[in-house]
Order: C-alpha cells, then sequence, then structure tokens
C-alpha cells in the first residue's frame, strides 16, 4: 500500500467580488499517494491554479482538511507553511519566475539558502539537479541568455533542489512551443519514473494523458477521475 | 569583455547595479550628500558638546574676564593689574591664574619665520588646568612672575608641525621675535581656552615676558586678558560672581582709578565649559535643525523610491516566498540589501565628512569652539552605524510594507494583470505633496539666506581699490625711536623705487585694521560722543582711496603742525549737532582738535563691526611699533610677494620685519569670504534640494503610472490618445503640488510676518528670489511629473495590457 503523501478533505475555496462571492472549489477531496503522477485538468476558471496554489501552500482554503504526510497543514501559520514549502514542496510555474539578477546556480540553489543549508553544499547541490535536468553547462548564465524551454527546466531542477519529494506542477507548457513543451513533459515523467511525487496542473488533455491518474474539474469540483488501467480498459 | 573570467559575486553585483542605476545613483548620491551634512554637524555637535576637555574635573573650572560699562551697554575688558591684585588677595578662588596673548612674534628658527600666536601665563596655569606635559615639565616656581625666566612650552601641534616631534625638543633654544627661550615641555594636544582659537597651536611663555606689555603697569582694558580659577571649597558661583565683581570693581579703582569713574567696572564668571561653547549653542542648533529638516526631505524623497522598487521587487520576493522563506528571512535579505547601500553611503560621506573638516576650521573658527579637535571620534563611529541601521530599518519596513503575502501570491500568478495591492491614490499624492513642501520651505530658507549673504559679500565699500597695494612693516625690534623714524624713511623711499609704484603714502594703519583699537572721542562741552578709530594720515592717503572730502583736506603742511586739524568721517560726523566743520573734538578728554573736512565713510562688507567712527590727522610716521603704507601702482605692476619685499627689508636693515603685504582688493575679499561662502554653501543646498524633489517625485509617479499601466492599456486600446490621457494624469498629480506650493508659500509667510514682530529676528526679505524659486520648484515638478507618464503611454497598448 502506498504512503498517501497530499490528502485533501471537502476543501473549499471562495472568492469575494464586490458583494458577491463566488465559490471557486467545492467540497474537494483526493490524495495523492507517493510516486503517483496525478493531472489536474479542466477548462479555465474551473479552479485548478486554486487548488494547486492551495496545495502549494501559497494558499488558504476557506474550509476543509489538508494534509500533507499525515499533518493538518491547512490551519498552519505563515512560518510553519514556509518551513513546509521549504521542506516538502518543490513548485514549477508556467511563468518559470527565475529571478533575473541571480545566476541559474543561484536561482537553482535558493530554496536551499531559505532551509539553512551552507553555501558550498547549497552550489553542490544545485549542480547536482542541474545536471539531472541537462543544464550543468549553463550554471553561470543569467535566465534571460536562456530559451524558454531552457529556464523552465532551470525552474524544474529548482524543484527539485530542495528533494521534497513532491513537485506541484502549474501549466508548465503554457508559455512555451510544442517542442520544447515535449521535451519539458518527457523530463517530468522521468523524474516520475526516478521516484518524484508530482502533481500536474494542465489545460492540454495530451499531456494530462501522461500521467497515471487525471482529475477533471469543473466549476470547482470533481467531475471525473481516471487512471491509466481504466483507459486502457 | 570576457564575462566568464571575472567572479560570480562581481557579475551578479554589476548585473544588479545595471538594472536599476537609476536607482542606486539616485539614493547613494542623495544619502551621501545629506549624511556629509549630517555628520559634519553631528561632528561639531561632538567636538563642542560631547567630547570632554582636556583638563581633569573640568566642570570646576571657571573663567573670569572683566566687563566695562559705558553709554548702558556691558562691554568685555579686563586689566591685568586688577587680575593681579585678584590673584594676591582674594577668598574667592582656591587657584587662580591669568593669561593674555598681545604681541605678534614669529619663530625665527623657521626659514620662513612663521607667525605662531603666544600666550603669557601665570607659572601656575597649567596646575590650575590639571594637566600634565607630553614631554618635559611645565612652569613652575622658577617662571613666577618677576623672574623673567625666558622659559617656553610647545603646543602639542606646534611640537608637531614646526619641530617634527622631536622627542630631544626639550632643552633646545629658540627665538620668537628677536629674543631666545629655552623649551621646558609640550603641552597635551586639543587644548581649548575660551574664546581663543588658536591655543593647541600656541607657544606659552611666562607672564612677564611679553615685548609690550607689561602686566604690573599695562594701563589699559582688553579683551585679550583674561583669567581661569577654581573656587574655594564651599563657595556657590552666585556667591562667587558677586564677590568677584565687587573685588574687581575695588582693584580697579586702585590700579585705574580714572576710568573706572567713568566705566564701572566689574566681572564675570563664567563656568568654563559654557564659556568654551558660548554662543555657538543657537548655530549649533540651527544647524542641527537644518540637517534634520534635511535629512527628512531626503528620506521621504528616498521613501518614495522605495516604493517604486517594491514594485519591481515583488516577484523576486515571491519566489523565495514560494520557496519557502520565511518572513523574517525575506526581512533579512531585504535589510541586508538596504544595508549594504546605506553603508557605502555613509562611508563616502564620512570620507566627505574628513575632507570638510579643515574647511569647516579656516571659516568656522570664529562662531563655533574646538574646531581644531574635530575628528571621526568613537561617537561619530558609532552614530554612522547608527545612522545606517535606521535608513536600512526605515527602507526595509517601506519595501516590505508595500507586500505582503497576498500579493505576493498574486505575483506569482501568469497573468500579469496589475500588481495587486497598491498604495492608495491619496496616500501617494499625500508623499508627493509633502516632498514638495519640505522643498519650498527648504528653498524658501536658502534663498534667501544666499541673497542675504551675497548682497553683503557684493555690497559696495564706497573706495578705490583698484591698483592700490597695503604694506605693513614691524619696527619692535628696533629699540630707538630715532632709528625707526629714520628707517621707516628708507623704507619709504625705497617702495617709491619698486618699478611700477607711482606714490607711496603711509598711514598708522591699514584701510582695514589688524586690530580694532578704538579711543573715546568727546565734543567740546566734554560729553562722549563715540569710541573712534584714531588713524595718523599723510595729505596723499585719502585721495588715493578716492574718498569724497566735504570741506578742507590736509596739506603737507599740517602734518609738522603741532596742534593738528583733523578730518572725520560721515559716521562721527552724524553723532555732532550742526554743521561739524570748525567745531573741536577731545581726543581722550585732553587735547582739542578742530575738524577742517568730512570724509566719506568706508563700508566693510562682511565685516560690519569695522564700520565705526574714524578720525584722521596729518603726520608723519613717528616711531610706532608698526606703520603703514599704500602703494599706487601702474596697471601692468608685476606685484610683490611677501618673500621678495622681505628680502628687500631685510637688505635695509635685517631688523625690519614685514608684516603684510597684499592688494587692497585682496584684503576686502578676505573679509567677506565666510558670505561668499555661506553663499555657496546656500545654493549647493538649494541644488541638492531641487535634485532630491525631483528623482523623489519623479520615483512616486513613476510608480503611480506603473500602478496603472493595465488601466492605461485599456484606454489606450479604446482609442484615447496618448495627450489626452497625459493631460488627465497630470491634472490629477496637479492637484497635490498645487496644494503643497500654496501652503509652503502661506507659511513661509506667516513665518516672514511672525519674524517681524521680534526685533532680533529682523532680517531683509528678497521677494523676487522667494518667488523664483517657489516658481522655479513647481517647474522642475511638473517636468519630473510630465516624463514618467510619458514614457509609459508612448508604449504599444498590448505591452501595457500585458504589463509588460
Amino acid at each position: 500500500m502506498q504512503t498517501e503523501v497530499l490528502k485533501i478533505k471537502n476543501l473549499q475555496k471562495n472568492f469575494k467580488s464586490g458583494d458577491q462571492v463566488h465559490q471557486v472549489l467545492r467540497n474537494l477531496s483526493f490524495s495523492v499517494a507517493e510516486g503517483e503522477y496525478v493531472s489536474i485538468s479542466g477548462p479555465s476558471g474551473c479552479g485548478k491554479s486554486t487548488l494547486l496554489n492551495i496545495l502549494g501552500l501559497l494558499d488558504t482554503p476557506d474550509g476543509g482538511e489538508y494534509y500533507i504526510d499525515g499533518l493538518l497543514v491547512s490551519e498552519m501559520n505563515a512560518d510553519q507553511r514556509a518551513a513546509m514549502r521549504s521542506r516538502r514542496i518543490g513548485f514549477v510555474f508556467q511563468a518559470f519566475n527565475l529571478i533575473d539578477e541571480y545566476t541559474v546556480l543561484d536561482n537553482v540553489a535558493l530554496p536551499l539558502k531559505y532551509r539553512g543549508d551552507n553555501h558550498k553544499a547549497r552550489h553542490q547541490r544545485a549542480l547536482e539537479c542541474l545536471d539531472k535536468v541537462g543544464l550543468a553547462d549553463k550554471a553561470m548564465l543569467f535566465p534571460n541568455q536562456l530559451s524558454g524551454g531552457q529556464q523552465q527546466r532551470v525552474s524544474i531542477a529548482r524543484a527539485l533542489a530542495g528533494d521534497s519529494g513532491i513537485m506541484l506542477v502549474d501549466e508548465p507548457t503554457g508559455n512555451l512551443d510544442s517542442k520544447n513543451g515535449d521535451a519539458v513533459m518527457e523530463l517530468l515523467a522521468e523524474l516520475n519514473r526516478q521516484g518524484t511525487t508530482i502533481c500536474l496542473v494542465t489545460h492540454d488533455p495530451r499531456y494530462a494523458q501522461m500521467a497515471h491518474r487525471q482529475i477533471r474539474l469543473l466549476d470547482g469540483a470533481v467531475v471525473s477521475e481516471t487512471t491509466d488501467l481504466e483507459r486502457v480498459v | 569583455m570576457n564575462t566568464a573570467l571575472l567572479p560570480t559575486w562581481f557579475s551578479v553585483l554589476r548585473r544588479q547595479l545595471q538594472r536599476a542605476y537609476q536607482y542606486y545613483l539616485t539614493v547613494i548620491l542623495s544619502l551621501v550628500l545629506t549624511l556629509t551634512m549630517v555628520f559634519t554637524v553631528f561632528s561639531i555637535l561632538d567636538v563642542a558638546y560631547l567630547q570632554p576637555l582636556p583638563y581633569e574635573d573640568s566642570e570646576q573650572l571657571y573663567f573670569v574676564e572683566g566687563q566695562m560699562e559705558y553709554q548702558g551697554s556691558m562691554f568685555t575688558g579686563t586689566n591685568s593689574q586688577n587680575l593681579l591684585t585678584l590673584q594676591q588677595g582674594n577668598s574667592i578662588f582656591s587657584q587662580f591664574a591669568i593669561y593674555f596673548n598681545w604681541t605678534s612674534y614669529k619663530l625665527y628658527e623657521q626659514p620662513t619665520r612663521p607667525e605662531v600666536p603666544v600666550y603669557m601665563v601665570s607659572h601656575n596655569l597649567f596646575e590650575v588646568l590639571k594637566t600634565k606635559p607630553v614631554l618635559g615639565r611645565f612652569f613652575n616656581e622658577q617662571e613666577a612672575l618677576g623672574n623673567k625666566q625666558p622659559s617656553a612650552i610647545l603646543s602639542y601641534r606646534v611640537w608637531q608641525r614646526h619641530f617634527a616631534a622631536d622627542p630631544a625638543v626639550i632643552g633646545k633654544s629658540i627665538q620668537l621675535n628677536q629674543r631666545r627661550f629655552t623649551i621646558i615641555g609640550v603641552t597635551p594636544d586639543n587644548w581649548v581656552l575660551p574664546q581663543q582659537t588658536n591655543a593647541t597651536e600656541a607657544i606659552w611663555l611666562p607672564l612677564d615676558m611679553d615685548e609690550q606689555l607689561n602686566p604690573k603697569t599695562f594701563g589699559g582694558y582688553s579683551s585679550a586678558v583674561k583669567a581661569v580659577g577654581r573656587l574655594q571649597e564651599g563657595m556657590s558661583s552666585e556667591a562667587a560672581s558677586e564677590q568677584l565683581s565687587k573685588q574687581m570693581a575695588e582693584a580697579a579703582a586702585i590700579n585705574t582709578p580714572e576710568q573706572a569713574k567713568t566705566y564701572p567696572v566689574s566681572a564675570l564668571l563664567t563656568p568654563f565649559e559654557l564659556a568654551v561653547r558660548a554662543d555657538s549653542g543657537k548655530i549649533v542648533l540651527m544647524l542641527v535643525v537644518g540637517v534634520v529638516l534635511l535629512m527628512l526631505i531626503a528620506l521621504i524623497n528616498l521613501g518614495n523610491l522605495q516604493l517604486a522598487r517594491a514594485v519591481s521587487r515583488i516577484q523576486p520576493l515571491a519566489i523565495s516566498f514560494a520557496f519557502g522563506a520565511t518572513r523574517r528571512q525575506i526581512f533579512l535579505d531585504v535589510f541586508r540589501h538596504n544595508f549594504q547601500v546605506a553603508a557605502v553611503a555613509a562611508m563616502l560621506a564620512l570620507l566627505l565628512t574628513l575632507l570638510s573638516f579643515s574647511l569647516l576650521q579656516q571659516i568656522g573658527s570664529d562662531f563655533l569652539p574646538r574646531l581644531d579637535a574635530l575628528a571621526l571620534s568613537g561617537f561619530m563611529l558609532a552614530f554612522a552605524l547608527l545612522v545606517i541601521l535606521s535608513i536600512a530599518m526605515i527602507f526595509s519596513w517601506i519595501e516590505l510594507k508595500a507586500i505582503d503575502e497576498t500579493q505576493l501570491q498574486l505575483s506569482l500568478q501568469s497573468s500579469g494583470k496589475g500588481t495587486g495591492k497598491q498604495l492608495k491614490k491619496d496616500v501617494s499624492h499625500s508623499l508627493i505633496g509633502l516632498q514638495l513642501l519640505f522643498s519650498v520651505l527648504t528653498l524658501a530658507a536658502s534663498s534667501q539666506v544666499l541673497m542675504a549673504n551675497l548682497t553683503e559679500a557684493l555690497r559696495p565699500n564706497q573706495i578705490t581699490t583698484e591698483n592700490l597695494w597695503t604694506v605693513v612693516v614691524n619696527y619692535s625690534a628696533i629699540a630707538e625711536k630715532d632709528s625707526r623714524v629714520n628707517l621707516q624713511r628708507a623704507v619709504s623711499e625705497h617702495l617709491a623705487r619698486v618699478p611700477g609704484v607711482n606714490l607711496v603714502s603711509r598711514s598708522s594703519e591699514p584701510r582695514i585694521p589688524m586690530a580694532l583699537n578704538w579711543e573715546t572721542i568727546n565734543n567740546e562741552q566734554g560729553e562722549s560722543l563715540s569710541n573712534s578709530r584714531v588713524i595718523s594720515v599723510d595729505e596723499n592717503q585719502l585721495a588715493l582711496y578716492g574718498l569724497a572730502i566735504s570741506g578742507k583736506s590736509f596739506s603737507r603742511d599740517d602734518l609738522a603742525l603741532k596742534t593738528k586739524p583733523v578730518l572725520i568721517n560721515q559716521r562721527l560726523a552724524d553723532k555732532l549737532d550742526g554743521n561739524p566743520i570748525g567745531q573741536k573734538l577731545l581726543l581722550n578728554n585732553q587735547v582739542r582738535y578742530e575738524i577742517i573736512g568730512i570724509v566719506g565713510n568706508t563700508d566693510f562688507p562682511g565685516k560690519r563691526g569695522f564700520e565705526s567712527a574714524e578720525l584722521y590727522y596729518p603726520g608723519h610716521y613717528s616711531g610706532e611699533l608698526t606703520d603703514a603704507f599704500v602703494l599706487q601702482t601702474e596697471n601692468e605692476f608685476a606685484g610683490l610677494t611677501h618673500a621678495e619685499l622681505y628680502q628687500q627689508l631685510i637688505a635695509i636693515d635685517p631688523r625690519l620685519d614685514l608684516v603684510k603685504v597684499s592688494t587692497v582688493s585682496s584684503d576686502f575679499d578676505e573679509l567677506n569670504r565666510n558670505q561668499r561662502f555661506a553663499a555657496w554653501l546656500a545654493g549647493a543646498i538649494s541644488l541638492v534640494s531641487l535634485l532630491m524633489v525631483c528623482a523623489g517625485i519623479s520615483g512616486m509617479v513613476s510608480y503611480m503610472v506603473r500602478m496603472r499601466r493595465y488601466d492605461l492599456g485599456v484606454k489606450l486600446a479604446l482609442g484615447a490618445t496618448q495627450k489626452q490621457l497625459l493631460r488627465s494624469q497630470l491634472l490629477e498629480l496637479a492637484k497635490p503640488v498645487a496644494v503643497a506650493a500654496m501652503f509652503g508659500f502661506s507659511l513661509v509667510f506667516f513665518v516672514i510676518g511672525y519674524s517681524r514682530t521680534l526685533p532680533e529676528w529682523h532680517f531683509a526679505i528678497y521677494w523676487s528670489e522667494l518667488l523664483l524659486s517657489i516658481f522655479f520648484i513647481l517647474l522642475m515638478t511638473s517636468i519630473s511629473c510630465v516624463v514618467p507618464v510619458w514614457q509609459v503611454l508612448r508604449t504599444d497598448p498590448i505591452k501595457a495590457l500585458r504589463n509588460e
């Protein structure tokens, strides 16, 4: 039996717009096991990015419970959430979100800085991660000296650097052409084969199907959940 | 350039600076200029109030000087005989010492024969001050009054500068003017005496060793004679003050009965520390208020820049946040960066402050105490560190205040529409208005200071100064009066033969006096008219200066008369009733002189204290210690240097000494040097204030426009023209600008009006310059508003919509 690393129960999130309250997530419940590759897809505005932000502790739910490794994290304070992010979550953004002032190496080492690792250890680990994504030779360059695909791979290396085991990926191919997008997706698949738990948000059905389990959202609720096995069947 | 060879940290630093060079340039420049002024003023505060005096138990030291009442006002003037009487028998002081500084001395040991200040002191002065020598010993009973012991003590800086800090200087012989002295000791550094700015660079001789003033027989009252003492145990300062005045009056009645009758004599007892600070308290307070205001303006300006910078820092901070940085870690990152920026600025400012010390000593020694002790002390460095930490803290707070967790989360979204939380429009407008208000006040004040000083510096002196040179010769080394007279004639003839010199005229003192010596002038009825300069001149002197004379001038024959006619200047003439010509004046209540003419006033821009009554009488040089010449030269006159003329004089007689040779123009320029400097400083402050407000407002407007970039993009996309949007943005900004300008002007107007009710605050107002400065700042503010708005409006709508 695989260990549950992420679990949400009756998760709710609302957004206020003037006097109106719009329910973005409605009583969502599901879990992600260690080593699983889960995709979350759905049309624009279905709440998938909101869900990923909550899973990544970048946002807090208005109701329900969220567990990481069995710990109830939905009621943690800001510093506890930061510590959890640093230890357990690696995030990959659609817009890469690399810091232009830092070298590629420093960007990848950033999560380790806030964990308190020393300079040498950080850079060593960062180089290892860059090597995994095939960009060790670009360590001393700056982000704007890289192509979009390379920047996204650096972003993936950064998510790996903390050795968190869980990677949350938000529309990684949104700003890339199809060739680079395929390359990034292939990298993610390889990382999952190496044991990384991946939770991917995408609107592209091709990429959604690369995951072992696909969760479809509509208007903030799960409308379907399929696994590889079921698809074959 | 092969950047791969550069160390990583350098590449990162360079990149950071390149990306935000405007921000770093503005912040560092603003901080360097402001902090230099802050540190300079703090240094002045430090030496005046914080650094202890170099004397033990200095809080028990008191400073004594005499006072005389004349026409309802009190004047400082002490008689040495009175002080000696006090010293011999008084119940007030347990220890009492006298000192004075009178004659000019030159160190003949040195090839350039530099002039050094020399103080004559009681043998127990150093005991009273409770200080120990750095080398050798201080005076003791050997140097007591009456022994005429030729011992000399060097001040620390004299020892350093003129004797190369020679550790074997004790026992060496030095020549001061025509006499030799033996060095017996060296004082510690940073000596200070109240009202004496040159005590740190003086030589100290026993009380009875002056060439001219014998303290046992001196009958005059002078501000150069002072005393210090420690009170008897149990004696309060109030009781001491009362008794001292009484005893001084009694001593005056015995020693100088005639003066004591005319000018009631008393004494002033001041705590030594207070006497050292003197009237500097007001000036220091003004300086402190001034730099606090400047610092406030700078921080408001830079705060606006920080807000604008915060916008650009959201993304990196958000990423750090996303990857586990706690609030504390984010704060530390931000604080570290701001600390580094502030530290760089502070170090540059400290360097500039250090460089400013010598300038400050030159121009401020008349107003501020202990400037010779200016240094980057421990207090100073601690203060600098506190300032750096405070600035870093304020900047970090501003930067992080503009950002919160929600905003960080929003900035990680890919759409990029808007930038989340923004500063409210009211707050932004208030900040703009506040900056402008402070700048209006600063500019108004500095423009007035500039004009006041410039007006004084450029005030005409009412005389001709072109092609005129002043030469002052010292004959004191020649004992016989007849020899002096002969030598003076020889010098005059020599000067007349110098190529390019057309005419040589003599007077008892130069047009700009080296020391103000006044004598009492009475009218025929014996009523006191004024204290006046009394100057002996030949028949050519007044005409050389182009001074208008009504009535008669002197003729050559007048010089030889026993009963001489006199000329008076207009200031003295105004004190007489009726037509002064033909009236008689009494000089020191003794000799009657008939007024034959009235001479135009000479003004002394920069030194109004010299603009006094003047009485001229015709005369040849009659053997005084010094005498002056005025040389009228041709246009092509090559000039005279001190060294050249000195050699020529000692070729006539080696006992002659040259005190001064300079053009009359440069003498007058020297007088208003402080005013010119103050005008420059006020101009610099105005410019800095203007630049800072422009940078700050530009930064704030830039921030506001970037916040609304998306909105502007939508409007552009829907057909609004750039001009329409520019107009609407500027109209919006015009409100806080107009309010601030009006409020600032009203405040200035109120202050001016209020000052009119206070006599001691009466000063001239330069309205056109005031209005011009306000107009100018409004113009610069408008430009600062237009430029960032126009820059955004020039982009394609789609870029604005995407917030690129």
